[in-house]
């Protein structure tokens, strides 16, 4: 009988679905829910409110939590300016650490966590979608040889979520949509993805997930990035100058070559939640993969607007991470995305903002 | 009546775009001119021969070319110059204008429900190696075309073009190009252009996504499974004949009704300057901001690529 590590969730400010995701394995098991003393009371309602669901402690102090409650692995689920900071607290304390998307909001951030993770030995793990059967079912293929040597991957990922009033919506005279309170307004319907103080785009905010795709069927380091972006559905985009809507050209090392598209595109762009598919061309064959498959579609009368028509089943995209994280804690191996992998995707997108920004073909540092 | 001739593909099709057609009497036609015509129609995967188009304009037929690949862009100013002196219409027409699908999105677009585009993506995979010529600056005919449906779709001119190419092979002058482009208002394309592909089916996807809704053209949706053992086939459902029905009775239609025909001269001109900004992209390897004096389809039919 393999151990069961015990977690703590440092603050769900975002959202709770990580912890969810990471208990659905049987090997982890939350014992407590932690916070520091000063953040606003809206994040200590939320925790509180996570704690009372899973019927354990919510505590105010990070340190104390991960101290009494013989913890080895701390969930982080924080707005995104404090992601790598509760990270490095818990790596420094000697926990494994699995953390919400985007990494950071700052390079610095991410640099300062992939020191922190390297010198406390201990595992971390990038909350991800390279789980899904339809993920899962390309990395065999591409490993069986079925297509031979990749030659480039385009990653098609469009949210079909709304984000606010539509862009051009606000009335002369009117101010500008706050980021924060916004994002704070729009936990209900989850579409808070962004969450933080910064204002952040899709790149950020979703980017990691196409990324990481290209990142693990390749394993292909990018090297130079061109990209275009814009605000061009949604109001709280437009007034905080980020963008919902991004295309990017990748050349990887060894001449690969890998394309982007991203956006959150609008409720009514699409009846399932996003057109979202990989296509890639091999040597000797190529793959269309639509990422939402298997499916089932439910159709009914008076239908919400917002369900989608098409339901993902069968996804096992939460156990398989977590299964992997313990399989990296037994063995010291790698983790679907480490420290340094996250912190490369990042950089893939810190570069992407600034070619669009520039105009410019973006070195990727 | 309109008696049109037909060439560049199978008479038993002829037949049976004629049945379909209102308003002129169709006839099979080799590359020859037709006496017993008023005008003729071209299409098929190669450019008709000059000599041809200009025996034919010089006859007083009126022409339709929407063949693949379409003659340099040199030869069509002067054959349409011709054309215009003996009060000939012509029209230059990319065939893929004549996809359902792609009219489609067109017609879409001009509509008011889907509002402004932000991104247009397609994909274009292909077996057959793409003709390479000097007049296209050695893109991909399929390609070539493709940018024209964008400048078709779009009604305006990229600002700046990023481009990125790698063959099959160290060897092969066949492999995939990506091509890049931003608009002043923020909208942007990426295409996805590929002739490396095993001997067999290809593939085309455009997806359209606009500031209220979106259009996906694809030919992942448009795939009907067989079992005949082992893993099961994916057979295309295509779209027949229909492209070739809605070019020529449109054609037809607007000589019936003295109409003005659209040469589509403008486009590909538009089209020739940007392969030449795409080129000097590849030859850079670096991002080009459209200038138009430098990037102006004159100084592209010159050859001029920076």
């Amino acid at each position: 009988m393999n151990p069961v590590f015990r977690c703590a969730a440092l603050s769900v400010a975002k959202h709770d679905y990580v912890a969810r995701g990471v208990i659905t394995h049987p090997r982890f098991e939350l014992v407590v829910v932690a916070d520091d003393t000063d953040v606003p009371e809206w994040m200590h309602e939320r925790n509180q409110q996570f704690a009372d669901s899973q019927e354990i402690p919510y505590v105010r102090d990070v340190e104390k939590a991960l101290r009494d409650f013989n913890v080895q692995v701390a969930i982080v689920s924080s707005e995104a300016e404090r992601h790598c900071d509760l990270s490095i607290r818990a790596a420094l304390a000697g926990k494994h650490v699995i953390q919400d998307k985007p990494m950071s909001t700052r390079m610095s951030e991410c640099d300062r966590l992939v020191a922190a993770v390297e010198r406390a030995g201990v595992r971390f793990l990038m909350w991800n979608r390279n789980g899904l059967p339809s993920i899962q079912q390309v990395q065999r293929q591409i490993a069986a040889g079925t297509i031979g040597q990749p030659l480039s991957i385009h990653v098609d990922f469009y949210f079909a979520k709304d984000a606010g009033p539509p862009k051009g919506s606000r009335p002369p005279g009117y101010p500008p949509i706050d980021w924060y309170s916004h994002q704070i307004a729009s936990h209900i319907d989850g579409s808070d993805g962004g969450l933080g103080r910064d204002p952040m785009g899709e790149l950020a905010v979703e980017g990691i997930y196409p990324l990481g795709y290209i990142q693990m069927l390749t394993k292909s380091p990018v090297r130079k990035v061109f990209a275009r972006s814009t605000a061009h559905f949604h109001q709280v985009h437009a007034d905080n100058n980020v963008e919902d809507l991004a295309s990017v050209t990748l050349t990887m090392e060894d001449g690969l070559i890998a394309t982007m598209t991203i956006g959150r595109i609008g409720l009514a762009s699409h009846p399932s939640g996003g057109d979202i598919k990989l296509h890639i061309l091999g040597t000797a064959g190529a793959l269309v993969i639509n990422e939402a498959r298997p499916d089932v579609g439910i159709y009914y009368r008076n239908q919400p607007a917002k369900e989608a028509r098409q339901r993902r089943v069968a996804s096992e995209n939460d156990f398989l991470l977590a299964d992997n994280f313990a399989h990296a804690i037994d063995t010291g191996g790698p983790t679907l995305m480490d420290a340094p992998a996250s912190r490369a995707i990042y950089a893939t997108f810190a570069a992407a903002l600034e070619s669009a920004r520039t105009g410019d073909v973006v070195a990727v540092d | 009546m309109i008696r049109l001739a037909v060439c560049g593909i199978d008479e038993s099709r002829v037949d049976e775009i004629a049945r379909r057609i209102r308003g002129a009497t169709i006839s099979h036609v080799d590359h020859a001119v037709e006496a017993n015509c008023d005008a003729v129609a071209c299409f098929g995967a190669a450019a008709p021969e000059i000599s041809f188009i200009k025996s034919t304009v010089q006859a007083g037929r009126h022409m339709l070319i929407a063949t693949d690949v379409m003659p340099p862009l040199a030869e069509l100013k002067s054959i349409f110059d011709q054309g215009h002196s003996r009060n000939v219409q012509i029209r230059f027409e990319n065939p893929d204008h004549g996809l359902p699908s792609r009219r489609l999105i067109f017609d879409e677009l001009r509509g008011s429900k889907l509002g402004r585009f932000g991104l247009i993506r397609s994909h274009r995979w292909s077996s057959a190696p793409g003709l390479r010529s000097a007049d296209t600056f050695h893109l991909p005919a399929p390609l070539f075309r493709d940018l024209e449906l964008i400048l078709w779709l779009t009604e305006q001119a990229p600002s700046v073009v990023y481009s990125i190419e790698r063959p099959a092979q160290s060897d092969d002058a066949r492999g995939t190009i990506h091509v890049h482009l931003g608009f002043a208002d923020g909208g942007m394309v990426l295409m996805d252009y590929a002739d490396c592909l095993l001997p067999g089916d290809g593939y085309q996807s455009l997806s359209t996504i606009c500031a209220n809704g979106a259009m996906y053209a694809d030919d992942h949706q448009n795939r009907q499974l067989a079992y005949r053992g082992g893993t099961a086939q994916a057979t295309p459902t295509d779209e027949g004949l229909a492209p070739l029905v809605t070019l020529i009775q449109q054609f037809v239609t607007d000589l019936a009704t003295r109409s003005p025909i659209e040469s589509g001269l403008a486009r590909w001109e538009q089209t020739v300057a940007l392969a030449a900004t795409i080129r000097q992209s590849l030859n850079r390897g670096s991002s080009v901001v459209i200038d138009s004096q430098i990037h102006s389809p004159d100084l592209a039919l010159q050859g001029f690529v920076g």
